[in-house]
Parts: C-alpha cells; structure tokens; sequence
C-alpha cells in the first residue's frame, strides 16, 4: 500500500482515539462541577445586585 | 450212377485214388493270387527304408566297439524368433549329427507409446507377444524424460533509456514452456532513478498468454506481474521477480513498488487518498463539535474560580 495512505490512516486513528480520550475525560470533569452546582432562585444568592 | 455207387459208399475215396471219370474244371493257368504276401514284402521294404534314413537307428553301434559316445554342442543359439542347432560328435568314431533347437521365448510386436514423454516427466511404452494369442505377455518399458530444449533468446522489447527490455525462449518439446529475461535499460547514470533493473530478472514456467511488446508500460516489472498472475512461479523460483510480483500485486492503480531497486514512481491522487482525507476532516470537524462546549465550560468554571478566590483575597 502507498506509504501516504498508510500515513494518513494512521491520522484518523489517532484523531479518533483522542477525540475519545478527550470526550470522556471532559465529560468527566463537566459532571463533577454539575454536581457541586446548586439550582437557586435569583432572590436566594445573597450579594445578587438586582 | 446208382450201380457203381453201392458198392463205394464210405469209402469212395480211399478205394478209387484215381478216379477215372473225375468232373473237375482245372484252372486256366497254373498260379493262384494271394495279395496277402505283397503286402507283407511292401511293409518290409518300407520299414528297413526308414530304418535306413535314420542314422541313429542306421548305426546304433559304433564301429569302434560299443555304442556311439555323443558329446552334444550348441552350433547356434536358439532365439525368440529363429530356431537353433545342436551338433552331436562321437568321441570315437567321430560321426556327427546336427538337431534342430525350436524357436523359444515371446515373439514381441512393436513398442507402443503408453503415456508420452514429456520435458519433466518419464513415459511408458509397452509390447505385446503374438506367439500365444490366448495369453496376455507384456513388456514395458520407462522412456526419459526429455528435457528442456530452449530455443534462441528472441526481443520482445527492446531496451530503452529509463526502461528495460524483454526476452523471451520457448521450449521446442512443449511450446507452452516459456522464459522471460529482463535485459537492464541503458542510457542513464543513476539506475536508480531511471528504472534500470540491476541483475538479470527471469521468470519461467507455462505462459499461455502473450505479453505484448507494443505496451508502452513505464513500469520494468510488468512482465513479472503479468506472468504472476497467469500462473507463473513455479518454475525456477528466482527471487527478484517473485519479490516485484508479490509487493505491487494488489495495487490497481499503477506500477509503484516495483520490488526492483531504483524504480521509484510518484503516485496521482486518487480516490482513496481523497477517502482517507475526507475520513480525516470529517473526524477533526465531529470531535470538534462534540468538545467544544465542554472546553467551554472548563474554561467558565476557571475564570469563576479565579473571581472567587480575588474575592476571597480581597
């Protein structure tokens, strides 16, 4: 097979496995801080300028 | 009548021994025939005639003293299809006589080719004894192989700067053996770059297609894949060839790779770097997509957390 080919091969494989990588450890982290967030009303966050 | 043969009844014989009036007819002549004699003096004659033909029963005793003493020799020897003589000599006397030996053995037809001879492989002839029609008597024998009779080198193509030539021979004893040669290109300093081959690439074995000189391939190794793929490789197994066929025989866009040293090639863009280069794109755009909120996010909750802590501070 051309070596080009190869190469590029080699790219999308690599793109398609950090992508990965990327989305589940964002995914992660995203969740985390989900967690510590609370819902409030406007009027419930003291300092809130109106 | 009546008087005279009273007194002679009984003994009319033995009183009247000379009869007077006798009424007896006497023969014409005086000799009586009797075949019987003849035939006992013809069988004689003819036994002591083929007693006499024989010699061993002519002189059963030799004139030495005693019977004859033969010592038996063989004049000529009998064969398959001719009689023998055996010669006996007495010792004594010195008298000799020859017997006739029959012919022996098979008498052979013509050999038959069985299975024919080929370049690389023995045949077989047989053949049958007519003597005894009711017996199966059958001789065979392996006829060798014949071997390889090439004939000249004759151009297929000829040699051009940047582009080997093509040779080929045929076998005289089966046509569909053929050898290819590659004669190395001329008229370039670097053969590396122009396609020379170096050594001498020969591929054999039975080719029944034509490779066709008018093609104006750039690539040297084209008569390597197309023997390849007609069924050539089995023959003599030479390397360079083998290699050049095996490394550019699935490639359906071109030569490329041809295995030989020096023939490098740039390939045209085609339909599958374009695949491989959408696949890309396509990929970087998805993941793109997808990511792009969440870095947005981490990047708030950084900022968020820096406000608090100059809040804190402050």
């Amino acid at each position: 097979m051309i070596l080009r080919r190869v190469i590029g091969l080699i790219i999308l494989a690599a793109v398609m496995t950090a992508g990965a990588v990327l989305y589940l450890i964002l995914n992660r982290k995203v969740a985390d801080i989900e967690s510590d967030l609370t819902i409030r009303e406007k009027k419930d966050i003291r300092g809130l300028k109106k | 009548m009546n008087g005279r043969m009273r007194g002679n009844r009984g003994n009319d014989r033995a009183a009247a021994p000379f009869p007077s009036h006798r009424s007896s007819r006497l023969p014409a002549s005086g000799w009586t025939f009797c075949p019987i004699p003849v035939l006992v003096i013809f069988c004689i004659v003819l036994l002591l005639l083929c007693c006499t033909a024989v010699p061993a029963f002519a002189e059963s005793s030799c004139p030495e003293g005693g019977e004859h003493d033969y010592e038996v020799s063989l004049e000529k020897r009998a064969t398959q299809t001719r009689a023998g003589l055996r010669r006996y000599t007495c010792h004594k006397c010195g008298s000799t006589y020859t017997e006739r030996i029959p012919a022996m053995g098979h008498v052979w037809g013509t050999w038959k080719i069985v299975k024919k001879a080929t370049c690389t492989a023995d045949g077989r002839e047989t053949r049958i004894c007519s003597k005894h029609p009711g017996l199966v008597h059958v001789q065979s024998r392996v006829v060798p192989a014949l071997g390889h009779d090439w004939s000249a080198w004759k151009t297929v193509r000829s040699a051009a700067p940047g582009r080997a030539g093509l040779e080929k021979r045929v076998c005289r004893n089966n046509p569909d053996e053929v050898q290819y040669r590659q004669s190395p290109a001329f008229g370039t300093s670097d053969g590396a770059g122009s396609g020379a081959v170096t050594g001498n690439l020969m591929i054999s074995g039975s080719h029944s297609g034509n490779v066709s000189g008018d093609n104006d391939s750039e690539n040297a190794g084209d008569p390597a894949r197309a023997g390849a793929k007609s069924g050539v490789g089995s023959g003599n197994g030479m390397a360079g060839g083998s290699a050049g066929s095996g490394d550019s025989g699935g490639d359906s866009d071109g030569a490329g790779g041809t295995g030989t040293s020096g023939a490098r090639k740039t390939v045209p863009f085609g339909a599958a770097d374009a695949a491989i280069l959408g696949a890309n794109g396509a990929a970087v755009l998805f993941w793109t997509l997808l990511l792009l909120p969440l870095v947005r996010v981490m990047f708030w909750v950084v900022a968020k957390r820096r406000e608090k802590e100059e809040e804190a501070s402050a």
